[in-house]
């Protein structure tokens, strides 16, 4: 190896060859096995006037500044701390190797180098001395040097060319000298026999493969010999071949070889085989048992058996517990069939020494030989996948498979049809081949043909598709024709297992189950009766004026969108000469409880139950039942839709969905029907999908949102109302007036408002949303049938509302006054609960408001007030966020 | 016998034309099928070379080095090194959706090899960025991700139409949710992550090679700003044809309207 690094270093300028001498120096003292292009880049680096330096200064397009480079330097020094390091003692007083990596490049170098002077063509390798400048384009060109530049925002290419650029003004055209070398001394990889001499791009692990590739099937020749010898000598003749390189296709190539009486002067002569492959762990263990039986009769007429242990996997499975009994087993048998008992196994290096460590003995008891395979062994399989390339295009694109002999099998197995017919089908099969094959005789590989045959033939099936609907075309017409009962479940459910055209892979083509499901998912549909409608068909001002009653009650403070809302669907749902029966609204503005009161409520008048939620939204995901787990927000949709075909279904945040969504979403929208995950689709039938966002376009309305979390913690720790009677004449100075309360409160309010602006740093987080999903927005907007706009609400009038009713239910003209930080609860609880101020009263102060009047005598100078219980706060409410019973106390 | 580097990529040399060799360069989620309509128009006049990036369906995967292939330059030495492997001198790339940035990263390192660039439904950047109109923020990327992950087979199945833009019941919506869902999905992953999250922009100004730029007017993946930000940023000169097509995979979806389009870029050079 020294003297190979002599060599190469004959082949470098002084100064190329100084830093490879640095860089295997800086290798030695990381510790590191091998010397790397990393490293002849960061020494390259190090230097601060290195020519590399300039070049990626040069090249870099942003900044020229030197600190560009530190960062470069730094990516190239954490690269070299993730090589691995060497803890073998005896390389410390070795120089570190070349790696393969830096080998190649330099011989790129030197191939470039001969390049760039023609003349000397004819002149040995080593007469060419590489310059500094081809030695760094060539690290350049390292895949590994070009991906530590790229985390430093380098491009390699670019740093690349910038030198390319330097050096042209002394050197020859590149383009020209590449021309003038095309027989490519260095590249050509075919003609080079020397491994290292190869194309410098070709994919690394090819090229391991690839040096075995010619001598590969000397390799095996060799291993076979290998395992071959072991198994007639006397004492370890058990191999086990070891390797993971799927060492079994090896063993089978062996055993092939043994039954076929390849061996037959040796001691292996009329040795037969017995395979325990494919035994589950257990069966493995107490197979042995049922083995001595068969190997008893096997070895009366035969020379000796091989028993083919196949993967030691289960040996080693479930911490060695299993395999003791069968290696006790194999060990008895061992003994008894002196000579004539030969085993045979695989096993990954890991799981061979698993083995070793569970069975520390089982070497010397079962007389197993372990035998390394080399991994770099091309397997067949992998020759055949890319020598039979035909007919491995011809199985993935699932046309052509069906060879004239297997089309011939298939009819008799499902075709259920009568002979008369079946023979009809036949003729067809025979014409369709015969078209499809017809004009293909060309060079052109199998798909093309195909193509050519589609283009031929303009028809959108693919030849397996044909011939299954031919099979059904003759089995409906036979069974309309010649009715034979027995027969009628048989004809589709077989015809499944042809559509599987590529019988190796456990993959299903995506067409097939599409298919299937479709045809059964729409009649699914069309079974669904109908619920009963709340809603007659009545007319629609009817319908309108229902819908707008309904929805303005609820969602009072909405009343521009609950009308939008109700003119919405009373023109969706009488035609409006659409045809469609679902119907898309958008609900946007940050009134989030306003957007859901009103679906609630639009659902229980259209469908007489409660919407059905999806979240999007990032924050409200807790509430998914479990049965959600794992299923997409569009297979829910899909799901949701499916089974209630009638339902009103809110997606909230839609603005937050994903790209699929959000596009299927649109998809679904614009055809009324909705493709799940699966494939599958559904009709969106006569649902109403409400889409929510916060964002308010075009609605520049300069009015605080409510802060909904605050308001939430404020009424969810539990608080109690007081109402108190108390006499007008001694609390006069405080509460009498009412100028002077709705002052109080005026200012409460603004102070209350302040508070909230500051506090809700979510202004600017909704207006950035805006911005990113306008464009989206702005489609769902179109491609919905309304977009209802929730105009922000101001707290301040919801307060004044909940003043106006709770007045109102006290009537008989009581005086009211209401604590503040008591009207901002009840009002706050109300908001946030499904429960309405009315049913809220009626429920928890119906007792306590006849007990007050009964009381208060005079009307005329009582005030009753309402206000916080402030004694034991600490009292949690059970249900809700709203006191269930309010104490009453006359004063 | 065929080298290792053409069979690993399933290289097929085609025609015998004598006008030029013709290379193509499939993109993500497809392989060279995706030029089934194209390559009957070219076979007569020029040699056709198709092959599989490494990670398609069709290639195998104990080939795919998640190393490598994290950035593009991977493929780009993967296409160098078929060129050298077939020993040709000069070529025009047609470089579909990623593989038309790397043939432009492949035409850095090796200009000499590189007579033109045809891109369809190329990006130098997916994510949009200051000033760029990518298509994509990081946020939808990630979600990309992690429904890739968590279920693969669903994901194609979603994806395919989308990128496609074609219907459901569509061949090209079929043939690319095929080739899409051929692909490992650990390897589809890596090499969407490769691509999404590439940034080829500030490498634009050294492409020395005349490209041709063709994309969809409506495409998911490719807005009609990055065509022309290619145009105006690529260093070498270069013309741009928005076609009234639909989806990331015209050649697929829309042959009748597309394929003649790209004869016209293969056959004729940019006027000077």
């Amino acid at each position: 190896m020294r003297a190979d690094l002599i060599t190469i270093q004959q082949t470098l300028t002084p100064e190329a060859a100084t830093v490879l001498n640095q860089s295997i120096a800086e290798a030695t003292r990381r510790n590191h096995g091998h010397t790397t292009p990393l490293h002849v880049a960061s020494t390259l680096l190090s230097s601060s006037s290195g020519f590399l330096r300039q070049a990626c200064i040069k090249s870099h397009p942003n900044s020229s500044h030197p600190l560009q480079c530190r960062a470069l330097e730094l990516c190239f020094s954490v690269a070299l701390e993730r090589l691995p390091t060497t803890t073998t003692s005896p390389s410390q007083t070795q120089e570190p190797l070349l790696s393969n990596a830096l080998t190649a490049a330099l011989k790129r170098a030197q191939a470039h180098q001969r390049r760039g002077c023609p003349e000397q063509q004819q002149q040995p390798l080593l007469a060419v001395k590489v310059e500094l400048e081809q030695l760094i384009i060539s690290i350049l060109d390292d895949p590994s040097v070009s991906r530590v530049m790229r985390e430093a925002s380098f491009s390699s290419p670019a740093v690349k060319s910038t030198i390319e650029q330097l050096i042209s003004g002394n050197s020859v055209n590149p383009r020209q000298t590449g021309i003038v070398n095309s027989s490519g001394i260095g590249f050509g990889y075919r003609p080079v026999p020397v491994p290292v001499n190869r194309n410098p791009y070709v994919n690394p692990r090819l090229q391991q493969n690839g040096a075995n590739s010619g001598g590969m099937m000397m390799q095996r020749t060799d291993e076979v010999k290998r395992v071959i010898d072991v198994m007639i000598r006397t004492r370890k003749r058990n191999p086990v071949l070891v390797g993971d390189s799927e060492p079994q296709i090896l063993v089978k190539e062996i055993l092939k070889k043994i039954e076929s009486g390849e061996f037959s002067d040796g001691p292996l002569r009329n040795f037969q085989v017995i395979r325990l492959e494919d035994e589950s762990v257990a069966q493995t263990a107490t197979r042995f048992g049922e083995v001595s039986g068969l190997l008893e009769t096997r070895m009366e007429n035969s020379g000796g058996v091989v028993l083919d242990l196949g993967d030691l996997k289960w040996l080693a499975a479930n911490g060695g517990g299993g395999g003791g009994g069968a290696l006790v087993e194999m060990r008895k048998l061992l003994e008894r069939y002196k000579g004539r008992l030969c085993f045979i196994g695989t096993a990954t290096c890991e799981t061979y020494l698993r083995c070793q460590v569970y069975y520390p003995s089982m070497e010397n008891d079962c007389d197993l030989q372990a035998i390394p395979i080399a991994a770099k062994s091309i397997l067949p399989t992998m020759f055949q996948r890319f020598g039979s390339n035909n007919n491995n295009n011809a199985m993935l694109l699932s046309s052509n498979i069906i060879s004239p002999t297997r089309s011939s099998q298939i009819p008799t197995g499902i075709m259920s049809c009568c002979s008369r017919c079946l023979q009809n089908y036949e003729n067809d099969v025979a014409k369709l081949e015969k078209s499809l094959t017809g004009d293909n005789r060309s060079v052109l590989p199998q798909w093309l043909q195909n193509a050519k045959a589609d283009n031929v033939s303009d028809k959108k099936l693919t030849k397996d598709q044909e011939i299954v609907e031919l099979q059904k075309k003759w089995n409906d017409f036979c069974l309309r024709l010649h009715p034979k009962p027995s027969l009628s479940e048989r004809t589709s459910p077989p015809s499944l297992s042809i559509l599987k055209p590529n019988p190796r892979s456990d993959i299903t083509p995506p067409g097939s189950p599409i298919r299937t499901d479709l045809v059964l998912g729409r009649p699914h549909n069309r079974g669904v009766s109908p619920p009963e409608k709340k809603l007659g068909d009545s007319f629609d001002i009817d319908l309108f004026k229902k819908l707008l009653k309904g929805l303005a009650k609820t969602v009072w403070w909405q009343h521009d969108a609950a009308s939008s809302v109700a003119s919405a669907i009373t023109e969706c749902k009488h035609g409006n000469g659409k045809s469609k029966g679902d119907i898309w609204l958008m609900f946007t503005g940050p009134d989030r409880t306003g957007k859901t009161k009103m679906a609630s409520a639009l659902s229980d008048l259209v469908s007489g139950s409660q919407p059905i939620t999806i979240s999007l939204g990032s924050g409200s995901r807790t509430d998914d039942g479990l049965s959600l787990r794992g299923k997409t927000a569009l297979d829910r949709l899909a799901e949701t839709v499916r089974r209630n075909p009638f339902a009103v279904i809110v997606m909230e945040d839609i603005d937050e969905a994903d790209l699929l969504l959000r596009n299927n979403v649109k998809l679904a929208m614009e055809r009324g029907r909705i493709c799940d995950s699966y494939g599958r689709e559904v009709s969106l039938g006569n649902v109403i999908i409400i889409l929510t966002t916060d964002s308010s376009l075009g609605l520049a309305e300069n009015v605080v949102p409510i802060d909904e979390t605050r308001l939430e913690s404020l009424v969810s720790r539990g608080w109690k109302l007081r109402l108190s009677v108390c006499n007008t004449r001694k609390r006069k100075p405080n509460w009498l007036y009412n100028e002077q309360t709705k002052q109080r409160k005026e200012i409460c309010f603004d102070l209350n408002e302040a508070a909230e602006f500051d506090s809700s740093s979510d202004v600017t987080v909704e207006h950035n949303d805006q911005e990113d999903n306008s464009n989206f927005h702005h489609k769902l907007v179109a491609l919905a049938y309304d977009t209802i706009v929730f105009r922000p609400v101001d707290f301040g009038t919801i307060k004044n509302m909940t003043v106006e009713s709770l007045k109102k239910r006290f009537s008989d003209g009581l005086t009211v006054e209401i604590e503040d930080d008591a009207l901002e609860r009840i009002a706050g609880a109300i908001w946030l609960s499904k429960i309405s101020l009315e049913e809220w009263l009626e429920e928890a102060m119906g007792s306590s408001l006849s007990s007050v009047k009964s009381r208060v005598s005079s009307s005329e100078d009582s005030v009753v007030r309402i206000q916080l219980e402030d004694d034991d706060m600490s009292d949690q409410t059970s249900g809700g966020y709203l006191p269930s019973s309010i104490r009453t106390v006359v004063v | 016998m065929g080298g290792v580097v053409e069979e690993a990529h399933n290289v097929k040399v085609i025609g015998s034309g004598n006008q030029g060799t013709i290379v193509l360069g499939h993109g993500f989620g497809t392989d060279q099928s995706v030029w089934k309509h194209l390559v009957p128009h070219l076979v007569d006049d020029y040699r056709l070379v198709l092959y599989d990036n490494m990670g398609a369906g069709t290639t195998n995967p104990e080939y795919f080095d998640f190393d490598r292939y994290s950035t593009l330059e991977g493929f780009a030495f993967d296409l160098i090194a078929i060129l050298e492997d077939l020993q040709i001198e000069s070529c025009i790339f047609v470089g579909h959706s990623v593989s038309a940035m790397v043939g432009v990263l492949a035409s850095l390192s090796r200009p000499d090899l590189f007579s033109k660039i045809v891109m369809i439904s190329a990006s130098p950047r997916y994510i949009n960025d200051v000033d760029y109109q990518g298509g994509f923020e990081q946020e939808d990327l990630n979600q990309l991700f992690e429904a890739m992950q968590s279920n693969y087979k669903a994901w194609c199945l979603g994806f395919a139409p989308l990128v496609v833009g074609g219907d459901l019941d569509s061949l090209a919506v079929q043939e690319f949710s095929r080739t899409l869902f051929n692909m490992r999905p650990d390897i589809a992953l890596c090499v969407a992550q490769t691509i999404f999250h590439s940034d080829m922009r500030q490498i634009l100004p050294f492409i020395s090679v005349p490209c041709h730029i063709v994309q969809s007017l409506k495409d998911l993946a490719v807005p009609v700003a990055v065509s022309e930000y290619l145009h105006t940023n690529i260093g070498s000169e270069s013309v741009v044809e928005v076609m009234s097509s639909d989806g990331h995979l015209p050649q697929l979806s829309s042959p009748d309207s597309v394929i003649p389009v790209l004869l016209r870029h293969i056959r004729n050079d940019i006027a000077v």
